[in-house]
């Protein structure tokens, strides 16, 4: 029998390991061929640590598809070696939507009943834009909208987010504050139609101002500065303007085999020019509402706006949910809850949401049902009351990919006047639309 | 000095072993100008690029071929075959590496087997019957046994691929439909008809 190094090893055992190491650096024997005792754990240590895994959550991929060609078109310039400019590519968004419809409110009193019909298409948004990305830490965002009316078209957008240091960054320019957890999604990505009466009413849309986000361990933060003057195009920077903070956590989980991602959102808006300003943009002072013909005396105005709120998306479904709080003249709270999930992975949608709203004031709640959804494009016709409810069953039928979409869902909506005069609302319709976006 | 070196260069063999790359293409429908060859396998159309090849230390080589699973135009997957040959044209290790959207599957380097120990005749028993060994055919199959078993795994979670409507209607295969270790064995097979000088 041949004496393999092995052998030499094993009568060696009981030894010190020193004279393993002397052989291999000898070349006496192969250093693969030596079998190292187990690692001592000192006294104190767990026999077995638990390794903390840094989880990360990726959403699912599309497949390739036919239109994959066509749609790569939109980026116009590619070259990650230029030190200037990375990439440019075209954006932009046509959302044609149709409601079918109508909201009675119910007779009380000697207040007779009254049918405001809902039926209605339009073109909800026409968006062309472009999108940069430039001295390899900057991206640039433009984009123009040409639906609606004068108060309505013009930049939607014109902002730059520039990458300071690893966990910092800055975005400066006419962007969207961030408050509740609608106003977060792009509208082309966004399940539903329109979003939440109680955003649309309290939220302001874009506005001229900067905001710096940070990174940190578990909370990520981000304070800036808006202005309070609505305006198409650019308002003025004249007043003391908006203060926004928001503080936000993500985390990963798992559940068995399924991987989720939860992201929590505390925002607090505080309007330092509220009641001689106007930040939402929609005009419905002089009014009356279809519902009662109710005269809104003046624009609602808020000068705390306060919202929690949380985002969960996993492979299949996903949950949002938003507390809303805005005090100002009038004091309305709310609270929406949404749900996805995909009956066919990629095709077919099925979206849900729940929304309330409520406020202590007489037509403190102003709801635009049907087709406009956004009060600031088109509030007619408009209903007011203060307590609201609304429930949203759809499905979204996607063609390719995120970018073209054909919606279809039915809305029930209520809208009570418990304060005032008791001009309750109830308002069914189906609403159909179709969304391309690139 | 330079006598003994001009003896060593004439002894030493020159490269025995070659790729008929020619060949290989003309099995895949031809060349293209882009070097790449275009074919359908198994309802699946399929994109083999011109295999690359280097001469080993010892004399051998080593031939890196780059598969692509055609999905509307676009690499479904992306496959890699490596094999290494000896002098003789013996194939002595192999490995496949495949990705797959985010997904990546590596048989790791299989080597070629040690021809097993032939069974002991014992006294007043028939002679035990050599099981023919061909440790290229073997090597073949642990490496696709490896790569179904890769697969598996990563099959194995739920379908997490989204795929929109006009992707459904268009009928192409992705990885999991399509026959991918089908086609990936039809490459591989023909690269080893094509390796030429010395046995396999």
């Amino acid at each position: 029998m041949r004496f393999s190094p092995l052998h030499f090893l094993l009568l060696a055992a009981p030894f010190a390991y020193a004279n393993e190491a002397l052989d291999v650096l000898e070349g006496k024997i192969d250093a693969n061929s030596i079998i190292l005792p187990p690692r001592e754990i000192p006294e104190g240590e767990e026999a077995e640590q638990e390794r903390v895994e840094n989880i990360i959550y990726l959403p699912p991929e599309w497949a390739p598809s036919p239109l994959d060609a066509v749609w790569s078109r939109s980026v116009l310039y590619d070259n990650s070696a230029n030190p200037f400019i990375q990439q440019f590519a075209v954006a932009g968004q046509y959302d044609f939507s149709a409601s079918f419809g109508k909201a009675e409110t119910i007779p009380s009193g000697a207040i007779p009943a009254r049918n405001t019909d809902l039926d209605g298409t339009r073109s909800r948004r026409a968006r062309l834009g472009a999108r940069i990305l430039a001295f390899n830490n900057t991206e640039i965002e433009a984009m123009g909208e040409f639906a609606g009316d004068t108060q309505y078209r013009g930049v939607e957008r014109l902002k730059a987010y520039t990458q300071v240091s690893e966990t910092t960054g800055v975005t400066l320019g006419k962007f969207r504050p961030n408050f509740g957890t609608e106003s977060r999604i792009e509208p082309s990505l966004s399940p539903y139609p329109y979003r939440g009466t109680l955003t649309n009413m309290v939220a302001p849309p874009a506005a001229l101002g900067v905001s710096i986000h940070h990174a940190g361990e578990t909370l990520d933060y981000d304070i800036g500065w808006f202005s309070s003057d609505f305006d198409p195009d650019f308002g003025s920077m004249d007043r003391d303007g908006m203060f926004n903070l928001s503080v936000s956590r993500t985390f990963v989980e798992r559940t068995g085999d399924t991987l989720a991602r939860t992201k929590w959102h505390v925002d607090y808006l505080h309007n330092f020019d509220a009641g001689r300003s106007n930040p939402q943009g929609y005009d419905l002072a002089g009014r009356r509402s279809a519902n009662g013909n109710q005269l809104i005396v003046q624009n609602p105005a808020y000068r705390h706006l306060f919202s929690v709120g949380v985002k969960m998306d996993s492979d299949s479904s996903s949950f949002s949910g938003d507390f809303q709080f805005a005090k100002g003249d009038s004091t309305v709270w709310g609270l929406t809850l949404g749900a996805t999930h995909w009956l066919i992975p990629g095709t077919l949608n099925l979206v849900g949401r729940y929304q309330y709203a409520g406020t202590d004031d007489p037509r403190g709640i102003v709801a635009a049902p049907g087709n406009s959804g956004d009060l600031r494009y088109d509030a007619s016709p408009f209903f007011a009351g203060d307590e609201y409810h609304s429930f949203y069953l759809g499905t979204n039928l996607h063609l390719y990919k995120d970018s073209l979409l054909i919606r279809n869902g039915v809305e029930y909506m209520i809208l009570n006047d418990e304060v005032g005069n008791s001009f309750n609302t109830e308002a069914f319709t189906w609403q159909t639309g179709a969304q391309l976006s690139f | 000095m330079k006598s003994i070196l001009l003896a060593l260069a004439l002894i030493t063999p020159a490269f025995a072993v070659g790729f008929d790359t020619e060949g290989f293409g003309q099995r895949l429908n031809g060349w293209k100008k882009n070097r790449t060859a275009v074919y359908d396998f198994t309802d699946a159309s399929y994109r083999t690029h011109m295999p690359t090849i280097t001469e080993t230390t010892d004399g051998g080589i080593y031939i890196s071929t780059q598969v692509d699973l055609i999905a509307f135009g676009d690499a479904g997957a992306i496959s890699h075959i490596d094999m290494t040959f000896s002098r003789g044209g013996t194939l002595l290790s192999a490995q496949l590496r495949s990705t797959i959207g985010r997904k990546t599957i590596d048989t790791g380097l299989v080597r070629r087997p040690e021809e097993p120990v032939p069974p002991v005749a014992v006294e007043g028993q028939p002679a035990p019957k050599a099981m023919p060994f061909n440790a290229a055919e073997e090597l073949i199959i642990e490496l696709f046994n490896r790569y179904d078993a890769e697969m598996r795994k990563v099959s194995e979670g739920k379908d997490a691929e989204k795929r929109d409507l006009f992707s459904r209607l268009g009928g192409s295969k992705n990885a999991k439909s399509a026959n991918l270790a089908a086609g990936l064995r039809h490459n591989c097979n023909l690269m080893l008809l094509h390796v030429g000088g010395g046995a396999k």
